[in-house]
């Protein structure tokens, strides 16, 4: 139960509301760091996967025409290799509407912060820092001496301290923003998923709908949306989870408890009334809500029993 | 007694399930094989489909307290709306229109920047060849800049080097005309990238590139080469230099917004330039491209330095009629 709880805790700091155009505000989930990361790597391992196929070929053909005009192969080479590292998020960016082949393994995608259409200067924008981020601190680690020439030892150290500021960016804000998000305005959120399930208040036995268990005003106003939702959740996992059923024992009689429902309900009629209980209960909340009142949480104490 | 329980949110959600499903099938086929899998009368149902899930969204919020529902319109809303405004011109038409406005006003929207940059630059060229003596030359100018010119290297070979070229094989030519374009093109979007580290690498760069220029030129005239080298360098000179400044100023507007983010807080300044200025520096690599190419051309067939001047003029004023005269037309954004 602890584990669920921080699950939840942690979408829900993860959580940015995201205004469309018709000023409709809209939860996105942002990535996670890790997803980022492992979508960048599977980006770069195409990249170079590319580079490697591109180099034989052109050796290849450069060998075969017995190295004559070696030369244009090799501006071939740089010139590919330079479309391919510094294109390549520019043209799945656009052209996927924020998607790269690794973000979409992913299930990740760049939005514009500001809820309008991605534009070619956000995507190049957040791409061309990528040279500040990674490939420096990258080249500060295999090849210092190439990056800085010779400097004192010092100087390398606040260099590389610098460089790693910008790599390491992401894990100290909550948008796990990059730098390059920062100059675009963008966001990469993850793909939502939700499907539409059964609606709990029509799946219910026809006894229910025949209302063989009434509930008072006051009985239903003990509890808020919040127990609802709980509620939702814990009768569509029901029949999925194997403790399931006994949950519903459970929770059956602190409902039962807290609204003073007589008598005790039998074991094998717990899963009906609960799903009685829900439907009366939505059924309340929302003409409350209707009426511009929005209860969320329930009442503390018990409904004192009748004599 | 079952009229009294009766739900209206699970009417709302029976009346309008249909669509939803809908607007789900096509949205997933959108998400894996593009807009292009839709066919013309699904494409003109995508819009009115999302506005209608839209909606149903908004009145979900409203009256209904099923919590999948809730989850399953939002995350349907979502994904929809990707579908629908994700969608740009592109192709030929996005090129055009870029060249046509987006590039100019960008680039002159970041003028104030973008003219700090020249200045630098400029400001790096006289340095460079106004304090010009061997030591100095030796001390600032990279082994691979110098390419066999330095101040042991006798009149004559110098003079060379200016108007070689034509002799050597063409993909030699190829190469280094591809490694140049390459090179700078790096050297712009690095400059760039560093405008977020408060601007201070990149005046170094910009600063560091025109005195390179400077201490070339120098040592040229302290052989009474002048006028020949800018001769040399300035027929490629004037577009590439552009091009540096271009990158450069881009870089300097980053940190500009930065350090003085102004009324609408830094992340949308930021944000706000960062678009900007990336389009500029988009445009500015194709400007190192034809630069190249008039590298390419002057070194292998111009060698006459009054052409060589004309070229320096055309190119110039070509740029400053581009800068000057494009996009202001259309007033909407890019």
């Amino acid at each position: 139960m602890t584990t669920a709880t921080t699950a939840k805790d942690d979408l829900g700091r993860r959580l940015r509301v995201f205004v469309t155009p018709e000023d409709l505000p809209l939860p996105l989930v942002v990535g996670t760091a890790g997803a980022r990361a492992t979508a960048f790597f599977l980006d770069v391992l195409i990249m170079t996967g590319v580079t490697v196929a591109l180099a034989l070929i052109l050796w290849g053909a450069a060998s075969a025409a017995g190295f004559a005009g070696a030369g244009l192969f090799a501006a071939l080479f740089l010139l590919i290799h330079f479309l391919l590292w510094n294109g390549y998020f520019l043209f799945f960016e656009l052209r996927w509407q924020g998607r790269t082949p690794g973000k979409r393994t992913q299930g990740l995608r760049v939005v514009s912060r500001d809820g309008g259409p991605l534009t070619t200067g956000a995507v190049f924008g957040r791409n061309l820092m990528r040279d500040l981020e990674f490939y420096l601190p990258v080249q500060a680690l295999l090849a210092p001496d190439q990056l800085y020439g010779p400097a004192p030892g010092w100087a390398l150290l606040v260099a590389c301290g610098w460089l790693f500021l910008f790599l390491f960016f992401p894990l100290f804000n909550r948008d796990r923003a990059r730098v390059g998000d920062l100059v675009a305005g963008t966001l990469v959120v993850q793909r939502p998923v939700a499907r539409l399930l059964p609606d709990v208040a029509e799946s219910a036995p026809a006894a229910v709908a025949a209302g063989e268990w009434a509930f008072a005003p006051e009985q239903l106003d003990m509890y808020g949306i919040r127990e609802l939702h709980v509620l939702e959740q814990l009768l569509r996992d029901a029949g999925r989870r194997p403790d399931g059923l006994d949950r519903l024992r459970v929770v059956c009689d602190k409902v039962c408890a807290k609204i003073a429902w007589e008598p005790r309900v039998p074991d094998a009629r717990v899963e009906a009334f609960l799903q009685a209980f829900y439907r009366a209960q939505r059924h309340r909340l929302e003409h409350r809500l209707l009426l511009g009142e929005r209860r969320e949480r329930k009442k503390t104490g018990r409904l004192p029993r009748k004599s | 007694m079952s009229d009294a329980i009766r739900l209206r949110s699970s009417d709302f959600r029976r009346e309008r399930e249909a669509q939803w499903v809908e607007l789900e099938t096509l949205v997933a086929r959108v998400e894996k094989r593009g807009l292009k899998s839709l066919g013309a009368d699904e494409l003109h149902q995508l819009p009115r489909l999302y506005r209608a899930a839209v909606s149903g969204l908004s009145v979900a919020r409203a009256i209904s307290l099923d919590r999948n529902l809730l989850d399953y319109l939002e995350s349907l809303v979502a994904r929809a709306y990707f579908c629908v405004y994700g969608v740009k011109p592109r192709g030929g038409r996005a090129v055009r229109r870029f060249f046509a406005h987006g590039f100019p006003a960008a680039v002159r929207r970041s003028a104030g920047a973008v003219a700090v940059a020249v200045g630098l630059l400029l400001a790096g060229t006289v340095c460079g060849s106004a304090v010009y003596d061997p030591d100095t030359y030796m001390a600032i100018m990279p082994e691979e800049m110098m390419q066999g010119r330095g101040p042991t290297t006798s009149t004559a070979d110098l003079r060379d080097v200016l108007y070689s070229g034509g002799d050597s094989a063409d993909d030699e030519l190829g190469l280094f005309a591809t490694f140049l374009f390459t090179h700078n093109a790096k050297i712009g979007m690095l400059s760039f990238a560093l405008g977020f580290a408060l601007g201070i690498p990149a005046v170094l760069l910009i600063f560091y590139n025109g005195l390179l220029l400077g201490a070339m030129a120098g040592l040229y005239a302290s052989r009474g080469l002048a006028l020949e080298f800018w001769a040399w360098v300035l027929p490629h000179g004037v577009t590439e230099l552009l091009a540096v400044a271009l990158c450069g100023g881009a870089g300097l507007a980053v940190a500009a917004a930065v350090i003085a983010p102004g009324r609408h807080g830094r992340l949308h300044a930021i944000a706000q330039t960062g678009r900007r200025a990336a389009l500029v520096v988009l445009g500015a690599c194709f400007l190192f491209l034809i630069a190249g190419i008039i590298e390419g051309i002057m070194r292998q067939v111009i060698h006459d330095v009054s052409v060589r001047y004309a070229t320096v003029g055309v190119t110039a004023v070509l740029w400053a009629a581009y800068f000057g005269l494009r996009g202001r037309s259309e007033r909407s954004a890019p």
